[in-house]
């Protein structure tokens, strides 16, 4: 079976693609019990000691902070309050460094699509620099008979060298 | 001894200066002897910072309170072995430290190719000392690791001498700690010897691929000890922190992984200079690159501007860092762009199916990641600059932005290797990737029938167990061609074909040990997390286990008091295996931490953290993770380093060719597969 390269570079496109695009749909999930709403809130928020890990793995004995934001949080849940107005609340009331993540909008949204940019624009230029090194002038045509035989023994000598 | 240790590091200090010197003026008048004296002079800086370094070293054995250094990181009771590690468990041993392993880098580095390539060698004195020089500076002047305890008073200076130590921060007594930080040291300092003769070929105009030869192998090796610390690191976090997992995108976690990362890159596109003449001014920017990183990276955690777990070493050296990062990077940059010309690529691309091009997009990837990194890293500073507003870059961000990534990471790593130099044929891509991706589409297909939904999980399963698939073929190919040749078994066979091109096939064990990582790594969308507050006599169910709290113990010696719980765990009904985490509180720094217990398997870890006491209830409370695959990451770590001591080993010499004519026969589809350039 002969694949055309374009055929092939277009397939591994779009499996690339696929591969970002599909699981972001793929993780938005329902809201169960209330103990799964805790651990999904919790995740999202991170603990303010200065640790940098998620609010439910604060490793820290005596962490002043973790355990008043936990019970926080299952107070604003045992109220009837949603996943989203918990998360809300939240940031109202300590501001955006309580999310573990920057919020999507504004200019935090630099955060979550530079990476993107970066890894698109050096695609572009990758593109360019390929072109540029395939398009550059073929160098004087040798006679192809000792070209081909200057190949062979070349071959048969970098053979003697290594595998 | 700390006088002798002062007047060491003063003394090395002056000899480094002198080299730099010596070097730079010996090659602009040409004065060879001159050249010579800089080379030890920088013999001599060495010598003079090892015993600067065995100075401390005593004094710590010795529990000379004397010194605040050692009043401050150690204590009577700390075992031997953890005041070995007090050496860098603060700021000022641990720059003594850094001193001291680059001093014997750099040593190597001189006595190797000081007679075999003499014209770079002062130059790249010149640039080793000056990175030397610049952290004899801090020892020297900012944080002395020989500062006594005084203070003046009416009757003139008073030396203090406390009966004991504060002791070493708790969360470094664990074995990891005693030989992660070394790694990791030996890693950043490592590149500077890359760095400090890529910037000598640069400044002298050396053409061709010297540069690249004569520190192949220190690349390799500085990589290698990065890949062991940056590991070692994510154990220690794993065994100690009590969280639960391994890596937690923290800052000082990221500021290792950001040279690796462009250490990668470097590792692979050197070897399109090395086969094609290509990408020479990119093979400076990744060394220059990598090289600064590691001082970021040192900068970024110690000046105070990011808090960290990691972080047990913070004072005002961040200007100093900072001054010699700019003026690097500028010099650097500055040499670049003046050389230019001089660094034409000689070759040109042949087609877009090559090892080449695909280098060229793992090498995108890989700097992409390392942006993604870096900007996650910087961006709360970089928001609260421009909007006054603080905000947090948690393992939620790092894990969305970097699991895609890392994906076609590792689809690159099952293809780039499989393409040949120049060109390669799509009959020969048929040949190489159908099984593997057949292969690798059935495991993930397994995996999805016994439950794996997680699209992400799914990916990774399928292309690790795809570049598995590629690299046992790769072997399967080239053994059985040597079998028919020699008659040897399969084992022989694999080994005899490592030893011939250790470096294709050390690098083959890399990827392999990455494939495994990887697998690890899936385990992490697995994970059940539970916690309970629990008298003795209560029980606890996750997963499909049941805990059972059938009390605590009171223990005390010399260094700490603990409490220790009793938990017996079943499964199925039956008895599996008793766990007993612990909370310590160390008696000289009166500070609490938590002692994990983990019962490691190759499928899931049972984790157990004794979190502590509930204030209202007085009940104690327990934390319990199941932690799936999480082994591999270790064993795929330890594949990787294999991998790396193959890839250093000089490859063997096949036996002497064949007569001509047997030669001329056609080639088969496996010799063919042995003949694919590493």
């Amino acid at each position: 079976m002969k694949w055309p390269i374009k055929r092939l570079l277009v397939t591994l496109l779009a499996a690339g693609l696929i591969s970002g695009v599909v699981p972001l749909i793929a993780q938005i999930k329902p809201a169960t019990v209330n103990k799964d709403a805790f651990q999904r809130v919790s995740d999202r928020l991170i603990c303010q000691c200065g640790c940098n890990y998620g609010l439910s793995h604060c490793p820290h004995l005596q962490c002043p902070s973790a355990p008043v934001l936990r019970a926080a949080i299952r107070d604003k849940l045992a109220q009837g309050l949603s996943e989203q107005q918990v998360l809300q609340a939240m940031v109202a009331d300590l501001g955006p460094v309580i999310l573990a993540a920057p919020p999507a909008e504004g200019f935090n949204l630099t955060a979550w699509v530079m990476p993107f940019v970066v890894l698109v624009l050096g695609l572009w230029l990758a593109i360019v620099v390929v072109r540029r090194w395939r398009r550059r002038a073929p160098e004087p045509a040798a006679d192809s008979t000792l070209v081909d035989r200057y190949r062979d023994k070349l071959e048969q000598e970098m053979k003697r060298l290594e595998p | 001894m700390d006088s002798l240790g002062s007047f060491a590091l003063l003394l090395a200090f002056s000899f480094c200066l002198y080299s730099i010197a010596a070097a730079v003026l010996g090659e602009w008048r040409q004065r060879p002897l001159l050249q010579q004296s800089a080379e030890r002079a920088a013999v001599a800086t060495a010598g003079l910072v090892v015993v600067a370094t065995l100075c401390l070293l005593v004094l710590l054995f010795r529990d000379d309170f004397r010194l605040a250094y050692v009043a401050s990181h150690s204590n009577r009771a700390l075992p031997a072995y953890f005041k070995f590690a007090a050496l860098w468990g603060g700021q000022e041993g641990s720059l003594l430290w850094w001193s001291c392993l680059l001093a014997v880098f750099s040593l190597v580095a001189i006595l190797v190719n000081r007679r075999s390539h003499a014209h770079l060698m002062p130059y790249a004195v010149a640039t080793m000392m000056t990175v030397l020089g610049f952290f004899l500076v801090l020892n020297n002047f900012v944080v002395n690791p020989f500062r006594l305890l005084a203070a003046t008073t009416p009757s003139g200076l008073q030396v203090f001498l406390p009966a004991d130590g504060g002791g070493l921060n708790p969360l470094l007594q664990h074995p990891a700690m005693v030989i992660h930080p070394p790694m990791l040291y030996l890693g950043f300092v490592g590149f500077t010897v890359p760095f400090a003769f890529a910037l000598s070929a640069l400044i002298s105009r050396t053409k061709g691929e010297l540069w690249i030869h004569i520190t192949r192998r220190w690349t390799m090796i500085a990589w290698g000890f990065l890949t062991i610390g940056v590991l070692l690191g994510a154990r220690w976090a794993y065994a100690v922190l009590g969280w639960g997992g391994y890596w937690g995108w923290d800052p000082v976690e990221n500021a290792s992984l950001l040279p690796w990362l462009t250490g990668t890159a470097f590792l692979h596109s050197v070897m399109m200079q090395e086969k094609r003449g290509m990408m020479k001014v990119w093979n400076m920017v990744l060394i220059f690159g990598t090289f600064f990183l590691c001082l970021f990276g040192t900068f970024l955690t110690r000046s105070g501007m990011l808090s960290s777990v990691h972080a047990f070493a913070q004072s005002p050296i961040g200007p100093y860092f900072a001054t010699f990062l700019v003026a690097g990077l500028l010099f650097s940059a500055a040499l670049l762009v003046l050389r230019l010309d001089f660094l034409k690529s000689e070759h040109q691309l042949d087609s877009l199916l090559s090892r080449e091009s695909s280098f060229l997009f793992n090498n995108l990837i890989l700097l992409a990641s390392c942006f993604a990194v870096l900007w996650g890293t910087l961006f709360p500073l970089l928001s609260e600059a421009v909007q006054g507003v603080k905000i947090s870059v948690g393992a939620p961000y790092f894990n969305k932005v970097q699991v895609p990534i890392g994906i076609f990471l590792l689809f690159l790593t099952g293809v780039g290797p499989l393409f040949a130099w120049r060109r390669t044929s799509l009959e020969s891509l048929h040949r190489n990737f159908t099984r593997p991706l057949l292969f690798g589409a059935l495991v993930a297909a397994v995996s999805f029938f016994f439950g794996n939904r997680n699209f992400y999980a799914l990916m990774t399963v399928f292309l690790a167990f795809f570049v598995m698939a590629t690299i046992a073929l790769e072997f399967f190919r080239g053994a059985r061609v040597l079998r028919q040749k020699s008659g040897q078994g399969w084992l022989a066979a694999s080994v005899e074909l490592t030893r011939r091109n250790t470096r294709r096939y050390g690098g083959y064990v890399v990827h392999f040990g990455i494939a495994l990582l990887f697998i690890g790594f899936v385990g992490n969308a697995f994970g059940i997390h539970e916690q309970a507050e629990v008298n003795p006599g209560d029980e606890i169910t996750a997963g499909r286990y049941r805990f059972v709290v059938r009390g605590f113990a009171d223990q005390e010696n010399d260094n700490f008091v603990s409490s220790r719980a009793h938990i017996d765990v079943f499964t199925g009904g039956k008895f599996f295996t008793t766990l007993h985490p612990e909370r310590r509180l160390y008696k000289a720094s009166q500070q609490p931490t938590t002692e994990v217990a983990i019962r490691p398997r190759l499928n899931e870890d049972i984790y157990l953290v004794f979190a502590g006491t509930a204030e209202d209830s007085g009940k104690a409370v327990i934390q319990i993770y199941i932690n799936p695959l999480v082994n591999w990451v270790w064993i795929g770590g330890a594949i990787m380093v294999l991998g790396t001591l193959i890839a250093l080993v000089p490859s063997r010499l096949p036996p002497p060719a064949a007569p001509a004519r047997r030669r001329r026969k056609a080639k088969t589809e496996e010799e063919e597969a042995l003949e694919v350039a590493d």
